[in-house]
């Protein structure tokens, strides 16, 4: 009976790798925005399969001339994106290894590249880093439902606002990022 | 004293599976904004860049962007040997896809280790399965195009799946409690043939496709938006004979299994009856955890 009561909790945790498997792919990208040495924040950039993005394109590209306008962003934001906020926006950041929950995201972008793949752009805020000396942030694109799948390239992040040399960043295929200064 | 253990299992099954819905839903228990495992220093962990889970999501993600290119390739101009190409690597790619977690390939597994079917059922199970899963993302895709001429809110399609999901889910725990429901029954009227084997079967197959396949239902709108809905059908067919082989290949394995450990235990009787009693009551067990835990997942879908 151990041992029964055991695979049970065993698979109530593991529930979602059991279940769920991936339908949306995102190739990621981070680029961390620092002003005066200290970081502001993080643009997220994702990029699409063709499929998910082909359901965005026909759901919210009304006029189609293959462009999002102000109007049609908003109906990205509204209809796809919005309700991202209850799974954190599947962004996962720890200041020397702290948590930040609960994201401010603004500056919400949404365009149609000329592979027919769609990219969410925006703006995660970064506050109160101004007295910490030496820091180490993580960052994890992640769907704890196990519906969307992330992946980065090589290097797929971008330093802006840095004095040289003083910044290092590090990314693997997972889209976990490692960024020191 | 083991029938008041297993009620009180089920019953802090259920107050979790309740809670956790619950809280998704209402916002309050904050269970998907909660930190996931930090991972570690990925300066010193190079092998973070690969393993089965990722190999399996590259490979999905390759046969998914193959059958997309070749289908952009046939909205330009049609070519027959790129018709059957996408038809073959949407098998691949359904075989692939299935092979992932979910699918109903436990459900399968438990449902043939509980009845000591053939392989003719199996092969119906699989069947059933893999063509309502697929078959009504078709239908989804094809009524919300053709017939509406638009897709609805796409808040709308993620409720309508969390419902399906949920529906699925609490259909697959009554099926568990009715197979041990029938064993109970069966005890006491041993000479009763099993009639129910057939409508059972049914019965799974329905509450384990019922969830519309999204990838399908993508397809099929790739191919809706290109102008070519004939693609879209074939490579939704294909997809659905890959998952077909995989189920069937699982129940095959599945039975042949239970045959041969069977066959061991024809001369110790009482081990072969402890094996078979075991098997059903614990097949069936898993088949309410599963219903439990699909439930589980469909309601923190938002």
């Amino acid at each position: 009976m151990k041992k029964m009561i055991f695979i049970l909790l065993l698979l109530i945790f593991l529930k979602n790798m059991i279940i769920a498997h991936p339908h949306v792919f995102i190739e990621t990208r981070a680029d961390f925005v620092f002003q005066k040495n200290v970081l502001r924040g993080i643009t997220v950039i994702w990029k699409f399969d063709i499929l998910f993005s082909n359901r965005v394109i026909m759901q919210c590209d009304l006029n189609r001339d293959k462009k999002f306008n102000t109007k049609e962003i908003a109906k990205v934001f509204k209809g796809f994106f919005f309700r991202l906020k209850h799974y954190n926006y599947f962004t996962h950041i720890w200041i020397n290894n702290v948590y930040k929950g609960h994201l401010a995201v603004s500056n919400f972008k949404a365009i149609i590249n000329n592979d027919r793949r769609v990219t969410y752009k925006f703006f995660i805020t970064i506050n109160n880093l101004a007295g910490i000396n030496k820091k180490t942030l993580k960052l994890m694109y992640k769907d704890k439902t196990n519906f969307v799948a992330f992946y980065a390239g090589k290097s797929s992040f971008k330093i802006k606002g840095a004095k040289a040399g003083s910044v290092k960043a590090f990314n693997n295929k997972r889209a976990q990022y490692q960024l020191e200064y | 004293m083991q029938r008041k253990t297993i009620i009180l299992l089920f019953l802090t099954l259920f107050i979790f599976s309740f809670y956790q819905g619950l809280s998704a839903h209402i916002g309050h228990g904050d269970s998907l904004t909660k930190a996931p495992p930090l991972f570690d220093d990925i300066k010193k962990d190079d092998s973070k860049d690969g393993g089965l889970w990722e190999t399996f999501l590259s490979w999905n993600r390759d046969v998914q962007s193959t059958i997309a290119g070749y289908m952009t390739r046939m909205q330009k101009s049609f070519s027959l040997p790129i018709f059957l190409l996408i038809f073959l690597i949407s098998i691949v790619y359904g075989f692939l896809h299935a092979s992932g977690p979910g699918h109903g390939k436990m459900l399968v597994a438990s449902y043939l280790l509980d009845r000591g079917l053939s392989l003719g059922d199996a092969a119906k199970l699989a069947g059933i399965i893999s063509s309502i899963h697929i078959g009504s993302a078709f239908l989804l895709a094809t009524i919300f195009q053709i017939i509406f001429t638009a897709l609805p809110d796409p808040n709308l399609q993620a409720d309508i799946r969390s419902y399906f999901t949920i529906g699925s889910g609490i259909f697959i725990i009554l099926i568990g409690f009715y197979s041990i429901y029938e064993k109970i029954r069966k005890k006491h009227h041993e000479k009763e043939p099993d009639l129910n084997n057939k409508k059972s079967l049914l019965m799974i197959g329905i509450a384990a496709g019922i969830v519309p396949c999204p990838m399908a239902t993508a397809i099929m709108l790739l191919s809706v938006s290109f102008g070519i809905y004939y693609v879209g059908a074939l490579s939704v067919l294909g997809i659905s004979l890959g998952m077909f082989g995989l189920l069937f290949l699982i129940g095959i394995v599945t039975i042949k299994s239970r045959q041969r450990l069977e066959e061991k235990l024809n001369q110790r009787q009482k081990a072969k009856a402890i094996f078979i009693k075991a098997t059903g009551i614990f097949s069936a067990v898993i088949i309410i955890i599963f219903g439990f835990l699909i439930t589980i997942y469909g309601s923190q879908i938002m």
